[in-house]
Parts: structure tokens; sequence; C-alpha cells
């Protein structure tokens, strides 16, 4: 007995002493010809391909390893430069072994940047402010403009890529929200290090990583003088008109600023009288509100043809209230008056040819807007939770005369709306990384208006638009994929009282909809999807009709990085209703301006729309640049419309009948900054055509609609107190009916060019800029237009002198066609101007 | 200040000298004389930021470059030679337009900062097992400084959690050196045993160092074979240079001084005359007769860290 017990304890022993053993491991690198491999790192591997253990082979080739208590080593890898990486499973590992190395096939992959003026880390491309900026450039907003990938339109408004940005931070805090002209046409350019651009931007925190977006967002990176600080400017001008009437201009801002850890403002008044569009500042870039169906009063436009009178002011404050919690207040109002004096004709495509509605319009718009907003945000590591709450009101008027086919005509329009929105987002995060948002939503608008119509009849046309939506989404991430479970409620309520003549009636549209939108996707190192699929119950209903239908609506989207340059996306979605509001379905007519009138069927047609698009896009950042060409295809079902022109007005009623339309779009953009004269080379192009059927008499034709768009801008710095800039750009109209090629035909070629020159000797700097349109039409005028500017530029205060429409044109003519018709008008100028302004930095 | 240290750089430096090209790959050759230590095999830029002095709100930023030989590498910096070897092409298409070359490099430098203590780190010089740090502390005959210690043996936590840094995939370590804690990012597909200043010692190439307090932090930016043929490039140097030898701790109590209080500084190294000329030099300059008293941070501590 003993003896066994002695032979149990030695085997005890041995057995402990393997199990000990067994957790280091030694062995032998050699290589094809058998010589000893030094300086190997070896690794052992834990099931998870997770590094657990380390060595290196010594001079003799050999190594030691050992498994750290607590781990599981399940293989073992030797890397080094000269050899291929060998992944040996400790199964097959003989312990002590000659391990044969193979000579390396694989090259290293070599990481090489060439630093220039753009830089990217990760999903953030930053542009140095410095590499950009040309000594004429004041706002950042002429700097931004010139930033290779991204452009900034008309508005003010900032696209990234194509697609519009959904977020403009300054120093990563979001003062503005979509405001943000207020910040990027008065920040000085001078004060700002660098432009970054997020892209795929997800911008509430918590959900970064697990779902994505395809929209970018843009962040100013300022300098360390500029933050913390109140900074800001002072404008004042004034001038008179040259020509006609004189009268005396305007223009005039102060703004102030901070940006700070804890605190930024922005506080601005801003007025002028010399056609520059500054409404824009306060209205913003968000969604398009619900407006008025009769809403036609006439609004700032380019500054040549624009008579204004506005006052804009607003203010702005984000504070930090703690550690994770912030408070923006925004307020902002807006006066603006704008008279206009245009002659019109006008032939719509769904009415003989012969029937033509002239009107030579004298109309001022005076609008009057006042909104306020207030968010609260806490951004918590385990909670998220904002609220919006906003308000809107105004009141807006256009009042005029019209010779409408030479009758006379008064209008006045008092389109209103006030409303009132509330926005709750919640966000909890529960164990496991995963999470659950909440999300609801309500808004009521109350938009009543009248309007004075071409036979001096009143209608008074009165809205009520009710949301409430309600989401519940439930996130989980598992093993790389990411799943979204989302459960929502969509309530819209609309309703409409319209009166004119012997004409009074009432309208009720209502649309809920339950559903539920399971949303899968995925982000490999090179492709990401996401898939998502709106399944619900659907019920609408208008005047006694009611509709109810269950719908399924698939969308798919994927972006493919075939090099670190190039990447590649397409996506398809599908919409049951595309658009859907009392205005289009009422059967009720109403007049939606003086002069026409409309009327739906009063029930529910089919307008499901397929979409699918893809694009190819260049991001080079070593070149500075940037390039992306896309394709977009839409199928839509639409409603069939019979129109008739009696007496100057025009009527568009719906028949009930619909057709396929299908609408073909090509984009392409490209920019690119060059060593040379600091040349910027900015190249956009787009084409498009729309195939479509109109109802003339009873009879549909079948229509195509061309429309094409090119232009190019360059600019260059040869030395710094020489500066160019050309634009130009070509613009190409053409419908067609498809069954003949008569003189149905229509095709116009409008261009514009525009040549700035800016001579900059020491704080001078005179600018002259050369401005023309042309057509091939023949009618059409040639306009050549020249503005001269002459400004003495020190650090604290800028004074110039600016001479306007020196060669005193005085009206402009535009011929074209679009989708609803053919359409010419004289537009009347300002008139030549001269202007004198300080502007004082402080 | 900055314009000063930016002479005193390239005077100590005195180096990067641009040589009309005589063949394509010429741009520029240092011309001081220079000892070589081994070949290059691989060369990787780090982009170095961190915190000068305690309570810094903006951080400094300048690029590094790590040149890993067979046996010896070394990290200095060289944000100025950075830019000269990756000049676009348009600047090396003019190739015998070597002030454009200089120039672009200048204006890209800028953007950066200049360290107030110039460091360079060489790890198994002059033996297996020894690093050399060299240093410049101001200016002057005796103002290069260094020392010699073995190289350290740092006792790595292997973390959970990876990354791609340059499109490499990197596993997590961490260590505890001289008074920092280093959270680094390593790759096992660069099987060498280096990393950034004196990291190292993980089974690969560490592409990311970040000290936990974000005072210091080094990210590789570019990862290159050397296919220079000419030496000053393709080989680890060691420019000559008269060395004061110090103690770590002795060039620790130098550096701190030197930051903390420059007049102090010569008080104690050069005496009471030499500080009081440089007293009236810095006065002539237009620079504070007592400038701000400001705690450096210093990357490591061999002593406690002072407050």
């Amino acid at each position: 007995m003993r003896i066994i017990r002695y032979i149990i304890l030695i085997l005890a022993i041995l057995l402990v002493r393997n199990t000990t053993e067994a957790q280091t491991f030694t062995g032998t690198l050699v290589d094809k010809d058998g010589k000893v491999v030094s300086k190997a790192s070896v690794v052992l591997k834990g099931e998870k391909n997770n590094t657990i253990a380390f060595s290196r082979s010594n001079d003799n080739g050999t190594f030691s390893v050992s498994v750290p208590a607590g781990k599981q080593a399940a293989s073992i890898e030797i890397n080094h430069m000269s050899f291929d990486k060998k992944n040996i499973p400790l199964k097959e590992y003989k312990n002590g072994q000659r391990t044969t190395l193979n000579d390396k096939t694989v090259a290293l992959k070599e990481v090489k940047i060439t630093p220039k003026w753009m830089r990217k880390e990760g999903d953030t491309l930053t542009y140095s402010v410095a590499g950009f900026k040309q000594k004429q450039d004041r706002s950042i907003e002429d700097v931004i403009r010139r930033l290779p990938g991204i452009e900034v339109d008309a508005m003010g408004q900032i696209s990234y890529q194509g697609k519009n940005i959904n977020k403009f931070y300054v120093e990563n805090m979001d003062l503005m929200g979509h405001k943000y002209a207020q910040v990027s046409r008065n920040l000085n350019a001078d004060k700002v290090v660098s432009v970054q651009v997020y892209e795929n931007h997800q911008p509430i925190k918590m959900q970064r990583g697990v779902s994505f977006s395809e929209q970018a967002a843009l962040n100013l990176v300022l300098k360390e003088d500029a933050k913390n600080v109140w900074t800001g400017v002072v404008d004042a001008g004034t001038g008179a008109t040259l020509q006609r009437k004189t009268e005396w201009l305007r223009d005039a801002r102060w703004v102030e600023m901070v940006f700070g850890r804890k605190r930024q403002s922005l506080n601005m008044y801003k007025t002028n009288n010399n056609g520059k569009n500054i409404s824009t500042e306060v209205t913003g870039y968000g969604q398009m509100p619900a407006r008025s169906l009769i809403d036609n009063i006439i609004r700032s436009g380019e500054q040549r043809s624009t008579f204004n009178d506005t006052h804009i002011a607003a203010s702005n404050w984000l504070l930090k209230t703690s550690k994770d919690a912030t408070l923006r207040f925004q307020l902002s109002g807006l006066l603006d008056k704008v008279t206009q004096e245009q002659y019109s004709e006008k032939h719509y495509n769904d009415v003989d040819s012969q029937l033509v509605i002239i009107e030579d319009i004298r109309q001022t718009g005076r609008r009057s807007e006042w909104d306020a907003e207030m968010k609260y945000e806490m951004n918590g590591s385990k909670a998220f939770l904002t609220n919006v709450l906003s308000g809107y009101m105004d009141f807006n008027k256009g009042y005029g005369t019209s010779m409408l086919n030479n009758q006379l005509v008064n209008t006045e329009v008092k389109p209103r709306r006030r409303s009132i929105s509330d926005r709750l987002d919640g966000r909890v995060l529960i164990k496991g990384g995963n999470f659950v948002m909440i999300n609801a939503q309500a808004s009521y608008n109350y938009i009543p208006g009248t309007m004075l119509l071409y036979n001096n009849d009143r209608e008074t046309l009165d809205m009520e638009i009710m949301h409430l939506t309600g989401t519940a989404t439930y996130m989980k991430g598992w093993k790389g994929w990411s799943l979204m479970m989302q459960g929502g409620i969509k309530n819209d309520v609309e309703m409409m009282d319209v009166a004119y003549a012997d004409t009074t009636a009432h309208d009720r549209y209502s649309f809920h909809s339950l559903y539920v939108q399971p949303q899968l996707s995925r982000a490999f190192s090179r492709l990401r999807f996401n898939l998502f699929a709106k399944i619900g119950l659907l019920s609408r209903s208008i005047s006694d009709r009611h509709d109810e239908k269950w719908i399924t609506e698939p969308n798919v989207n994927i972006v493919y990085a075939i090099t670190q340059a190039w990447k590649f996306s397409t996506g398809y979605g599908y919409h049951y209703i595309a658009n859907g509001s009392l205005g289009s379905l009422t059967h009720v007519p109403y007049y939606s301006t003086y002069n026409n009138l409309r009327r739906g069927t009063g029930y529910f047609t089919s307008t499901d729309n397929h979409h699918a698009n893809t694009a190819l896009s260049y991001q080079g950042v070593s070149n500075s640049m940037m390039a992306i060409i896309g394709f977009s295809a839409t199928f839509s079902e639409e409603d069939i419309y019979r129109s008739y022109v009696r007496d100057g007005m025009y009527a568009h009623e719906k028949t009930g009948m619909t057709q396929h339309t299908s609408h073909y779009s090509l984009t392409a953009n490209m920019g690119k900054r060059f060593l040379w004269w600091m040349a910027n080379l900015k190249v956009n192009g787009s084409y498009g055509w729309r195939n479509y059927q109109v109802m003339r008499g009873e009879t549909l034709f079948p229509l195509q609609n061309h429309s094409a768009n090119a232009s190019m801008s360059l600019s260059v710095s040869p030395v710094i107190s020489f500066s160019a800039e050309l634009n130009t750009a070509v613009s190409y109209t053409l419908r067609q009916n498809r069954n003949s090629t008569d003189s149905d035909n229509k095709s116009y070629l409008n261009y514009r060019h525009a040549l700035k020159l800016f001579f900059m000797p020491g704080k001078w700097q005179l600018s002259w800029n050369f401005d023309c349109t042309h057509s091939n039409d023949e009618s059409m005028s040639f306009n050549l237009f020249s503005d001269v500017s002459v400004i003495y530029r020190t650090k604290t205060y800028d004074a110039g002198l600016y001479m306007y429409n020196i060669f005193g044109n005085s009206e402009c003519r535009h011929r074209y066609v679009d989708m609803t018709g053919e359409f010419y008008t004289v537009s009347y100028l300002r008139p030549r101007e001269i202007l004198l302004k300080i502007s004082f930095n402080m | 200040m900055k314009i000063v240290f930016r002479i005193i750089l390239f005077v100590f430096l005195g180096t990067a000298v641009i040589l009309p090209s005589q063949g394509k790959t010429k741009w520029y050759k240092i011309t001081r004389e220079y000892t070589i230590l081994d070949t290059v095999l691989l060369k990787v830029n780090y982009l170095k930021i961190y915190k000068e002095y305690v309570g810094d709100i903006v951080l400094k930023k300048n690029i590094c470059e790590l040149r890993i030989g067979e046996e010896v590498s070394s990290f200095c910096g060289n944000t100025h030679g950075f830019y000269m070897d990756h000049a676009p092409a348009e600047v090396r298409g003019k190739a015998k337009d070597f002030v454009s070359l200089f120039r672009y490099a200048y204006s890209q430098s800028r953007n950066y900062d200049d360290e107030k203590n110039y460091t360079e780190c060489f790890k198994n010089h002059p033996e297996k097992g020894i690093l050399t740090q060299r240093s410049m502390i101001t200016v002057g005959d005796n103002s290069n400084y260094s020392y010699e210690e073995p190289v350290p043996e740092h006792d790595w936590q292997l973390e959970e959690g990876d990354s791609i840094v340059c499109g490499y995939p990197c596993g997590k370590a961490t260590t505890t050196f001289h008074g920092r804690t280093w959270h680094v990012w390593y790759t096992l597909d660069i099987p060498y045993s280096d990393g950034p200043w004196k990291l190292g010692g993980l089974p690969g190439l560490i592409l990311k160092a970040t000290d936990s307090t974000g005072e210091f932090d080094f990210t590789a930016i570019t990862i290159e074979e050397e296919h220079s043929k000419m030496e000053d490039k393709n080989k680890v140097i060691l420019l000559k240079s008269k060395m004061t030898k110090v103690t770590p701790q002795r060039f620790e109590e130098l550096s701190t001084l030197y930051m903390y209080d420059i007049i102090a500084f010569y008080q104690k190294r050069d005496g009471m005359e030499h500080a009081r000329q440089m007293a009236e030099l810095r006065e002539r300059l237009g620079y504070p007769l007592k400038p701000e008293r400001r705690m450096p941070c210093l990357i490591e501590y061999y002593g406690e860290k002072k407050e």
C-alpha cells in the first residue's frame, strides 16, 4: 500500500511538473539553409488571436516564452522582417523544436505622406487655412469656398463632396445649429488655423462607431489669441445711387463673438439696402418648415437685381452648465423689404402654346420674421438627453400691382405662420454597450393667409398643421455588426379652410403610421453597408375618403474604399409616398398665387418612388485634389394634370390618372490646389434629363427635359500683391417632344463669366470685377457689368470706396425652359452706385 | 524667443545645407562631420505632440525621425528635414531649384515648434545594451550634454484593445517608466523591437505612444524603407559635437532649472559674471528681465516628480 501511495505521489508531482513545464515554450529558429535566425519576435497568441506573451530569439536563434498565469495560449507566432510570418497552433508545436522560416515574399507596406495643405487622420480631413487663404480674403467663408471638395452656394450653404454638411462646429461646439452663416460670413479668416471636415459624422457621441451618417460636419479650429476673448467687427458704410432717382445707401454691421471652453456666443445686428442678401444668416439652412400655400412674396435674390431694405439681428449663446451639459439659446429677427420690377412671359407646357400669360409686376415683399430656440443637451458617458424647444412667428406681406395681359390688377398677399415645436431625444446605455434611444417630436403650425386675386376677389386660406412622432430604438452591437430595431408612430393632421367669391370649404387630411424598422449595418476595414426597411401600417384619410395599407420600404447603402483615395458608394431606396400633403391632395380648388388655381382629386393616387444612386469619389490628400462623379436615377409614379388658361389665370387640376416618370442625373465635381501661383481650380458639371408626359386638351404628350450646367472657377495669386479670380458658367436647357421633332423643341444656352482682379500693394487693395452674361438666343442682350473698389487695410480697420455697376446697365433678360413651361423674363437692375465704408476689427 | 531658438537649432545642427543637385535623389546634404553607426533598415517619422510647461493649454508639436539599423537605432527631432525629404513632386520636379525646396521645407516647418531641449536618443550605442542620450540646453560651447544608461527594460503589460495606426493593425501595451505611464500601440507586422524615444522592447514596432497625462504623444506618420544612396540618409549617423558628460539625474536638474529660471541656470553653470552678461543680453533683446517662472513638463523624472 505504501508503495502505491508513493507511486501516486510521484505521479502527482510529475503531473504537476508536467503541466507547469508545459507553460513555457522553447525552440530554435533557422532559415532554409539551416542558419540560426536571431532577433525574431516570438509571440504567444490566445484564442481570439490576441497577444498574451512575447519574447525574441537570441544570437543563437533560440527563444523561450512563458504563458502568464491565468491565460490560455492557442498558437505561437514568429515574425521577422526578412522572413514570412509563421503561425503554429500549440497542438502541433513540439517544445524545443527547430522551426524553419521561409524567405519573405511580401514587401513591407510603406506609408509615405507628403504633408501640404491637407492632412487626413482617420475620418478627419484638415485643411490649413494658411495654405488656401489669399490676401483679399476676409471672412472664413471666402477661404472655405476655395477648399477642394467643399462647395459654398450663393446662399452660403456648405456642402462636402456633394452632400450638405450636418453640423458646423467652432472649436467642437455647436453654437449656431443650422444658422452657421452668421459665423462663416462674419468670422475673420485670420482668426482660424484650420478647417476640419469630419466625414460620416455621427453627431451623437454615443452612437459613433455604431451607426454611420453619410453627411459630414465642419469644424473650425481657432488661433490661440482668438479663443476665450470677445472679438468682433463694426462696419459703417454710406453711399448713394448715381442714376435715376438719387437714393441713400447704407451697409452696416455690428458683430461680436466669443469662443471659449465654457461659453460661446455670437451677437449681431446688420442692415443694408445695397442688394446684398443677408437674410439667410438668420433664416438658416434647416429643414424647410411647413409654409403657407400662398407664400409667394418677393425675397432677396441676386445682388444686382434686388432692391432691398434689410435689418437682421441675432443673439446666440452656448453655455456649459456642468461638465456634461450645455444650454443653447438662439434668438433672431428679420425685417426685410424687397421691391421688384419684372416683366415676364409664360408659356405653359400643358396648355396651347398660343396662350401666353404676360405680366408686368411691381411689387413689394415685407418680411418680419422672429424665431427663438432653446436647446438643452446632456451628453454623459451613459446617458444622453437633448431637448429642443423652438418657436416662430412672422408678419409677412406682399403688395403691388401687376399688368396681367394688359389689365391692371392690384395684388396683396399675407402669408403668415406661427409655430411651436419641441423635440426630445434620449439615449440610455445599457449593459454590454447596447443602448436604447427614444425620440419624440411634436409641432403645431398655425398658418393663416389672405390674398387678393386677379379678379379682385379675396381668398382666405387658413391652415393648421400638427405633427406628432415618437420612436424607440434599440441598438445592439454584436461581433462588429450593429443591429438596430426601431419602432415608431407618426401622426400628421392638416386642416384647411378656404374662402373666396362664393366658395367656402373645409378639408382635412390625416396621416397615421405605425411601423418597425430593423436596420443592420457593418463596417469592415474597406466596406461599410447599411440595410434597413420600414415595415408598417399606414392609415390616411382626406375629406371622407379613407385608405389603409401595409407598406415595406427597403433601403440599402454601400460604401467601398477601393484604395485610400478612391471610394465607391451606391444606394437604393423605395418610398411608397413620395409627397403627401393637403395642398396637393385636396379637391377644393384654391389659388396659390393671384392668378394660379390648383386642385387635387380628393382621393389618394399611387405616388411611389424608387431612387438609386452611385458615386465614385477621389480624395487625394497628398496632391490636394478632390473629385466626385455621381449618377442617380429616380423612377416615380406621378399625377397627371389638366390645365387651362383663361383671362390671364392659369388653372392646374389633377385628373386622377397617373404616369411613370423617370429622372436621371449625372454630376461631377473636381477641386484642386496647385503649387504654382497658389492656383486653385474647381470644375463642376451636371447633366440631367427627365421623361414625363403632359396632357394638352385630351391628348398626352410625352416630353423630355434636358438640363446641363458646367462651371469652372480658377483663382491665382502669382505674387502676394496680385490675385485674379475667373468664374465661368454655362447652362443649357432643352425641352423636346419625344414623338416628333417639330417646333415643340426649345433649347437655350446661357453663359455667365466673371473676372475679378485684385491689386494689393502694401496696405492698399484695388479690385476690379467684370461680370458678363450672354445667351445663344439673339433676342437676349449681352450684359457687361463692372464694379471697382479701393480699400485701405490695416490690422485694426479697413476703409474702402466701392463703385457698383459702373456701366450703368438697367435690365437683364433671361429665357429658359423647365418642367412647367417656357419663360422669358426681364428684370430691372440696380443703378450705378457708390459706397464709402469703414470697418473696425476688435 | 521662438526665432532665437530657431537660429540656435540651426547653428546646433549646423547641418542641412542644400547643394545644387547632381542627381535626382540629392536634395541636401549634411555638411558637418559625422560618424556612421549602422545602416538604416527602416525609417519612421513620428508626430510628437507635447506640453512644455505645467498648466499650458496649447500643445506643441514637431516631427521626429526614428532610424532603425541592424544594431543601433537613433531618434532625433527632424521637422525641417522631414519636409525636405517629403517635398511634393512639383517642388522636387524643379531639381535645380534648391532654394524652392528649402523655402518649401521652411514654410511647412513654421507650423511646428522647436523643442527647448533638443534631444537625440541612440539605442545600443556605444555598445549593445547601452542607450546614449544627447541633448542641447541653450547655446554656447558647453551647452551640449550627453549621458549613458542601460537600454531600459520596460515591464510591458499587454492589454486588451487594438487599433490601426498608419494602416497597420496594432496591439496595446502599457508600462510605467521614469514617472510616467505610457500606453503604446505596436504592430507585429513590423517585428522590430523599437519605438519612439526610449520606448521599445515589444515584439513589434511601436507606432503610437501616449503618456497617461496627455502631456506627451508620439504617432507614426510615415514608415519607409530607405532607398537613398546618400550615406547621411541611409546610415544611422552621429554628428560630431563637443559633449559634456553628465549623469541622467544631473541632466534633469539642469534642464529643469534652464526652463524654470534661465538666469539661475547660467549662474549655477557658469557663475555670476556670465549670468549677468546673459541678463544684459536678454534685456537688449527685449526679453522680460524676470521671466515668468513656470515648471516644465519633463518627459521623464529620475527622482520624484516636482510639483
